[in-house]
């Protein structure tokens, strides 16, 4: 989770996120920060995630729940 | 990054960067004498604005970001350096207006915005306070595009606004903006690093080995088709249409249709710039005889973290966009498959857009001329941003106007951006006057607009259905 936030953060200056940050209703993260944050987090923690998946998981903690099921 | 010396002083200076290069090689090569290298837009509400408190904020907002004091000048080789002067001496002169109409006003500062934007050695940009009829008041820019872009703009008007909240209410001081050239630096390191090689691989692989796309018109007297009568073969389309002149048309979508495509994205997952894209390609595919092979400049403002967001300059490019989806395909499906190309684009989308061309070429005839493409128009998608902790009063009575300079490098560019009242969409078309398109931008339209409903009010309806709703009536066409 702490790795998933750290690399969000580099796309918001929200200052608290956690796992029941909605990733696009509370950051207002636009369709260029999803695809800039699937590649840091293919590169960053070797898991390919497809755009499908990045909307189906609203919050952050979904979206790590998903990263480690793949890991 | 090289040291000049500048005003008796040496300072950092960097070449321009590919954007940058871009946008000054189409000003020249299709602004023949016509201005397309200036933004005007003005923000106005109804509030009692302290003019003398804005006039700091201004300033203030002018210190914290580099690229509203950038400059340019030629070197020896007549090579553009840019760098960014310490200090701004920009005027902020106050326009009383409080005696015109809204047409008037809008009519005058549409003027001041088609005069020339300066390039070398002096203040690049103009910023006025306006002082509106009815208690409204605002501010008016006129921006130097090549140092500015539309979302730069929107980051400095946010940062203004937030300053003047903090002086007259109280409400916190906004975070600092960042530097401009480390950004800019990294974009010029970009070239001939293995990231280019990667994402000139990726171009290559889905432009040059694939089939060759087909030219869809958003004018109803298709030019390709015309041109086919003498070429039966032809896939591309010469558009040279001799002049720049642009006009531009808004639509306004209303606030509660606006809501549903929203909501329709938020309940199925979708992206809102890929349903945007669904519907102006649904419109080219109707304007095309209901062609399944549609292809569309996609317009991207490269700003994914905080640095490139809020550190000024231009980081747009161009993009080909092509989807061929059949009838068969349900709404939100093909929304889907737009998001997968766009993601795709976005994974690489530092490559210059001539370089693109380059690669695109290869799969064009030998013959081919430099105005032929596959793409009659442009799109971009400008999401909202909200100005956090204005007054409900304020916030209820933001209008923003985008004031076009009367000339297009792009035969149609169409935008979509949300208005400042309502968030409700606003559709831009700014288009060549030459050739006339008549009617065809008004149906062009309503054709993106009935796709869009559709789709929201039922996402899993079949393509070919919407293009059975969308289809162009006698009337539309004559």
């Amino acid at each position: 989770m702490q790795e998933l936030i750290k690399i969000i953060e580099n796309y918001t200056e929200d200052d608290v996120i956690n796992a029941d940050t909605n990733l696009m209703t509370d950051l207002g993260l636009s369709s260029f920060d999803a695809a800039c944050i699937i590649d840091e987090v293919e590169s960053e923690m070797g898991v390919s995630v497809s755009v499908k998946d990045f909307y189906k998981y609203k919050t952050v903690g979904e979206l790590a729940d998903y990263i480690a099921s793949q890991k | 990054m090289e040291k000049i010396l500048q005003d008796g002083r040496t300072v950092n200076a960097l070449p321009l960067t590919i954007p940058q290069q871009f946008m000054l090689g189409c000003s020249m090569q299709y602004g023949q004498g016509a201005l397309i290298n200036n933004i005007g837009c003005g923000y106005y509400f109804k509030n009692d604005m302290d003019f003398e408190v804005m006039k700091q904020s201004v300033m203030e907002a002018v210190e914290r970001c580099d690229t509203m004091r950038l400059r340019f000048i030629p070197d020896e080789q007549f090579k553009v350096l840019q760098y960014v002067e310490e200090k701004s001496t920009m005027e902020i002169e106050t326009l009383d207006l409080s005696d015109l109409s809204e047409e008037e006003v809008h009519a005058k500062l549409m003027e001041i915005a088609h005069g020339p934007v300066p390039m070398f050695g002096c203040e690049l940009h103009m910023i006025k306070l306006v002082k509106l009829a009815g208690g409204y008041n605002g501010i008016f820019f006129k921006l130097q595009h090549l140092a500015m872009d539309a979302y730069s703009v929107k980051v400095f008007l946010k940062d203004i606004m937030e300053i003047y909240l903090s002086k007259t209410q109280g409400k916190p001081y906004p975070k600092p903006m960042r530097p401009y050239f480390p950004e800019a630096a990294k974009e010029l390191a970009y070239i001939n690093s293995p990231k280019h090689e990667a994402d000139r691989k990726y171009w290559f692989d889905s432009l040059a080995t694939t089939t060759e796309p087909i030219f869809t018109d958003y004018l109803l007297d298709n030019r390709l088709k015309k041109q086919q009568e003498k070429f039966p073969e032809r896939r591309y389309c010469d558009i040279h249409s001799g002049t720049p002149e642009a006009g531009l048309k808004i639509f306004q979508m209303s606030s509660e249709e606006t809501q549903k495509i929203m909501n329709m994205c938020k309940e199925r997952g979708l992206s809102v710039c890929a349903a945007l894209s669904m519907g102006v390609r649904t419109a080219l595919s109707v304007f095309n005889d209901n062609e399944q092979d549609v292809s569309f400049k996609m317009i991207v403002n490269r700003r994914g973290s905080i640095g490139e967001k809020k550190s000024g300059g231009i980081r747009i490019n161009f993009f080909p966009m092509r989807s061929i989806i059949s009838p068969d395909t349900d709404f939100a499906s093909a929304v889907e498959e737009i998001e997968q190309i766009q993601s795709g684009i976005y994974s690489h989308c530092s490559l210059s857009f001539m370089e693109m061309l380059a690669l695109r070429h290869k799969s064009m005839p030998e013959t081919a001329l430099p105005d032929s493409t596959y793409d009659s128009m442009g799109f971009s998608y400008q999401p909202l941003m909200v100005i956090p902790n204005v007054d409900e009063e304020t916030e209820k009575t933001a209008k923003s106007f985008w004031y076009n300079n009367g000339a297009s490098m792009i035969p149609l560019y169409v935008t979509v951006r949300h208005r400042a009242d309502d968030a409700g969409f606003e559709f831009v078309f700014e288009y060549r006057k030459t050739p006339d398109p008549k009617n065809s931008i008004e149906v062009f339209y309503e054709k993106i607009r009935t796709a869009l409903l559709a789709g929201s009010e039922n996402p899993d309806i079949k393509v070919g259905e919407i293009l059975e709703k969308a289809k162009i009536t006698p009337e539309e066409r004559a």
